[in-house]
């Protein structure tokens, strides 16, 4: 995989702005350069321009013959600015008449006004020549002046080198600075996809909501097609819901109508006989219909363990509610239930309410399936340091021995519970549910059969 | 006590029918919504036991609609549906209890029972027969000066016996109206709860008489 | 005629090529077969031993060969790059400054930070190292106190008003034979319109021309001229103090200043010796020494500041002017026109 591909578009951003920032850096930097030599040029130029004009003005005629009288001044002005070396030379018609002659004689000339430049290599050193060429007449004899003044460029080398540092400063500060912007360009462009990127990573795997519309333009499709995605999860994940619920009805409603025709025929039966093969009918009914709510319950359980639906609720209540519900059942089996607390209703707790509920349920069913006749049920739920206690303690009609790790096993139910219905899924779903809500569970059993089933839950 | 059974099952609905008629109520049995929805308008009923999925829609929407119109009908939902899913908002919609399929005839009794007594609120009649007074709803038997309370089952029985005094009660019909089929009791079981009750009744005027053979009945001293 | 011609070729350079001739040789420090530092030079023996022999107490392992020669010999000398000189010394401003504009000479790298005054350098490559003042010597015996001149204005009136005195009584440069009195003379004529006038009164007395301001000092002393024109002032001082008839007079209207001036030829290879001895000469140990010890003035001199009529002549590339050929045929046509009448 290509490296660069793992980059975060920040990064990416802050990379290209730089390079873009450099880039212009570099450009501003010759182009000021570029700039800053022809003007120098230009000094140099109209200062050679200036000295071959004065360098005209004595020209002066002898006789028949043509004589310059060098300004001093002039050259050593030429001179004096960058300690520049000055060559010159002087033709009168093609012939040499004064100056440098072994210096060469450039091709172009210009006139008194507009002096022919270029640069040419003498001597190891560099030189700006300005060339003219001028025409005087002596006794009516034409004479055609070429005049150049060559000097070294150490001045406009040290300007340009000045500048040129003076340059890298100010190019090194806008890059600095346009670095800076590009950091916070970048910052600010990142920033809407990073709170749209918070926004989906902060609400969990199991918050099915619609993302916030309100994202830039560009972020738009994605989130309309995260939406979308979530909108088909939501209605799939409503299907299994829906499938497991489906499944329950069409499994129990046969049953029950077997179970209501059976205990009919019970209630009309005489013998011994037929009343217990009833009987013998109804309870299969009934293991019948246990093991395949056991097995729809707990695949809900396991589906819902996936993905729990959080919400605050008073745990208080909750459990108030439950134990108010398994009253009749109770009464039915001549069971006291009795349910204590030292908590306030008040006191939330903030998980999946159906897995919690669950839980409390098949707790509160087991306890009530192997219960002895006639006893109480203590129900505590108690508010601790660290979490919520609920426990429940029953009397065993026949205390099985508890291995804690056998206790869970699906289909393995504990020994001698004798007659007593059951898939021995019901600790198991427990279990899951207990689990997947954070909580943890604890069986224990106590002197004189007496088994406490205690659920902790963090706040 | 009028009763309607919403039910699409027809299988289910007679036998319910059967079984109420022979506690002696008057059961009227509607297989969709449509002919629900006619009965509660032109009759009135003591209770309504709903199923929610129904062939022309879900018995939540007609509890929602029922209760909408005011209708302060007790109404418990049979509901063959996942134990976890739908208990909550059955109770949210306005149902007063909920009963899952598949149930046995004595917790729908008990479930009638507990649902009527809450309508009837405090002024609930209280049986009497002899010198006893039962109350019910805090399990008390009153005779003279005294006030006894009983234990669920002793409760029930006495239930029977004073709301049908001096009828012949065979053991099996006691035992199944007293316990669960899952309940793990022989048919002996039933003597030991009217061995407690007469040690109870003793000093009232009335007495569980056994007739040898066949069963027992509740009846005043002479 | 025949002097002026054969200076021009000589200056030029024109094909002649003729031996250098050294006037004299000095060595100082060990004794070597072949000395370490050899310095060509322009100034006397007398004016510079000073400074060698400081350098030498310095420095005994280095063996030293002082050579002097005419400023016009050493130019061309070193055009023709025939020498194999370490350092090349000469009070011809021009020359040094022509020499080195035309490429003869090395950048100098200091051993250490030397702080020298802007206008006594030319690039890193030809360095001033001492002044001196141009003076008139007098015969002091000849001149009431109060008749001596103080101006060039004043000389002339002076010399108008004593012709009769002065005639055939004034020696002053031959410009045509002597680098140094041209020199002096053209800075005069490009500083002043005075110059020619004075120029004009002296052709009008016959003045003598003379190449050498030794003979002139001596011929001053012995009264035989009243009034030497345009001398260097270290010489005239250091003669005036034997020879009590001398008299020096600077000019108020204005003093040119001499600026002797040293560089490394191209053609040295090593120039560790040379590097060495510049760093001693214009550091503030060998400008002290110049300014204290010897009849020259340092480049710092305290004469510069409390005399604002003392002009260093300035070491620029206006110097080349006068070298051009048309230019000094100009001058020297009527320098001539003007002296010799």
């Amino acid at each position: 995989m290509n490296k660069k591909f793992n980059l975060s578009i920040r990064n990416r951003l802050l990379i290209q702005l730089s390079c873009v920032a450099f880039a212009i850096s570099l450009c501003l930097f010759l182009i000021t350069r570029i700039v800053v030599l022809q003007a120098i040029t230009a000094t140099q130029d109209g200062l050679l321009t200036a000295a071959i004009q004065s360098v005209i003005d004595k020209i002066y005629v002898v006789e028949n013959s043509v004589s310059v009288d060098l300004p001093y001044d002039t050259f050593s002005l030429l001179g004096a600015v960058g300690e520049d070396r000055i060559f010159y030379r002087i033709d009168d018609n093609g012939q040499f008449l004064t100056g440098y002659s072994d210096f060469p004689m450039p091709h172009k000339f210009g006139n008194i006004q507009e002096p022919e430049f270029s640069n040419v290599e003498h001597k190891g050193e560099r030189l700006r020549i300005a060339a003219t060429e001028n025409i005087v007449f002596a006794m009516d004899k034409r004479h055609e002046l070429r005049i150049i003044i060559a000097q070294s460029q150490n001045f406009q080398k040290s300007i340009a080198t000045k500048i040129s540092s003076n340059l890298v400063l100010i190019t090194l500060f806008f890059f600095m600075t346009a670095i800076l912007f590009a950091f916070l360009t970048a910052n600010l462009t990142i920033k809407p996809i990073y709170l749209f990127a918070t926004d989906v990573k902060m609400r969990g795997p199991n918050n099915l909501r619609k993302v916030s519309s309100d994202v830039p333009t560009e972020l738009k499709p994605l989130a309309q097609s995260l939406n979308e995605f979530i909108s088909r999860f939501r209605s799939t994940l409503r299907q299994t819901e829906t499938f497991i619920a489906e499944a329950a009805h069409h499994i129990r409603t046969p049953l029950s109508v077997v179970k209501s025709e059976s205990e009919l025929a019970l209630r009309k039966s005489k013998t011994p006989e037929n009343r217990e093969r009833l009987r013998t009918i109804i309870k299969s009914v009934d293991q019948t219909n246990r093991s395949a709510s056991q097995l729809l319950d707990h695949a809900m359980v396991l589906y819902r363990a996936e993905r729990p639906e959080t919400e605050e609720f008073s745990i208080l209540y909750a459990i108030s509610e439950i134990v108010t519900q398994f009253k009749l059942a109770a009464d039915l089996r001549d069971l006291d239930l009795t349910f204590s607390t030292d908590a306030s209703p008040t006191q939330t707790v903030n998980l999946d309410r159906t897995l919690f509920e669950t839980s409390v349920r098949n707790l509160l069913d087991n306890a009530l399936k192997y219960a002895l006749s006639e006893t109480t049920i203590i129900i505590e739920f108690k508010k601790t340091k660290h979490n919520f206690q609920l426990t429940i303690k029953n009397q065993y009609s026949s205390a099985p021995f508890l291995d804690q790790k056998q206790l869970y096993k699906k289909f393995k139910r504990g020994e001698q519970t004798g007659e007593i219905i059951g898939s021995g899924l019901g600790l198991s779903i427990v279990m899951e549910a207990v689990s997947a809500i954070g909580a943890s569970i604890e069986i224990r059993k106590t002197k004189g059969d007496i088994v406490c089933a205690t659920l902790l839950v963090p706040y | 006590m009028k009763v309607l059974i919403i039910e699409d099952t027809q299988e289910l609905a007679k036998s319910l029918r059967l079984f109420l008629e022979l506690e002696n109520n008057h059961v009227e049995c509607a297989y969709d919504l449509a002919t629900a929805s006619h009965y509660i308008s032109v009759t009135h009923f003591d209770i309504i036991l709903l199923d929610i999925m129904l062939p022309d829609g879900d018995g939540r929407v007609f509890l929602r609609s029922v209760r909408a119109r005011n209708k302060n009908i007790p109404v418990i939902v049979m509901t063959a549906r996942s134990e976890i899913s739908d208990r909550v908002d059955l109770l949210d919609i306005g149902a007063d209890d909920y009963i899952i399929k598949p149930f046995e005839f004595v917790e729908l009794e008990a479930r009638c029972r507990a649902v009527l007594r809450r309508h009837s609120g405090q002024d609930q009649q209280a049986l009497s027969y002899g010198n006893i007074i039962l109350y019910p709803l805090s399990a008390m038997i009153e005779f003279g000066q005294e006030k006894i309370p009983l234990r669920n089952r002793e409760l029930r029985l006495l239930e029977i016996f004073c709301n049908s005094p001096e009828i012949l009660f065979s053991k099996e019909q006691l035992t199944d109206r007293l316990f669960l089929i899952s309940d793990e009791v022989t048919e002996n079981a039933i003597e030991v709860y009217v061995g407690r009750l007469r040690k109870k009744l003793v000093g009232s005027n009335v007495t569980i008489e056994t007739v040898r053979g066949i069963g027992y009945r509740l009846v005043k001293d002479e | 005629m025949r002097y002026l011609i054969s200076t021009l070729l000589i200056i030029l350079h024109i094909n002649v090529a003729v031996a250098l001739t050294i006037e004299t040789n000095h060595s100082y420090g060990a004794a070597k077969t072949v000395s370490d530092l050899r310095i060509l030079s322009s100034t006397d023996i007398d004016v510079f031993a000073p400074v060698l022999r400081a350098y030498s107490a310095l420095n005994p392992a280095v063996s030293i060969t002082y050579s002097t020669a005419s400023s016009s010999d050493i130019y061309r000398a070193v055009s023709n790059a025939e020498h194999d000189f370490h350092l090349i010394m000469s009070s011809a401003m021009d020359l040094q400054m022509k020499l080195v504009n035309d490429g003869f000479a090395k950048p100098v790298s200091f051993l250490e930070r030397v702080n020298l005054p802007d206008w006594s350098h030319w690039q890193n490559k030809l360095y001033g190292f001492s002044l001196e003042p141009i003076g008139m010597v007098v015969s002091a015996s000849h001149f009431n106190e109060g008749d001596l001149p103080n101006t060039r204005r004043e000389l002339v009136s002076f010399l108008r008003a004593n012709q009769a005195n002065f005639s055939r009584k004034i020696v002053t440069y031959d410009v045509t034979s002597s680098g140094a009195g041209f020199l002096f003379a053209t800075q005069d004529a490009r500083q002043s319109n005075s110059f020619w006038r004075l120029a004009e009164v002296m052709g009008g007395l016959a003045p003598h021309l003379s190449c050498c301001s030794g003979a002139m000092l001596d011929a001053v002393n012995q009264g035989e001229f009243l009034l030497a024109y345009n001398i260097i002032g270290s010489y005239a001082e250091k003669r005036s103090r034997l020879q009590k008839n001398l008299r020096v007079i600077y000019f108020q209207d204005y003093t040119h200043m001499l600026l002797r001036t040293v560089f490394i030829p191209r053609n040295v290879t090593n120039t560790a010796s040379a590097n060495d001895f510049l760093t001693f000469l214009l550091n503030d140990v060998g400008q002290n020494f110049i300014e204290q010890e010897t009849d020259m003035l340092s480049l710092r001199s305290d004469v510069l500041t409390d005399n604002p009529h003392y002009k260093p002549i300035r070491l620029d590339t206006g110097l080349l002017v006068y070298l051009d050929r048309l230019k000094r045929q100009r001058f020297l046509d009527e320098w001539s026109s003007a002296l010799i009448q």
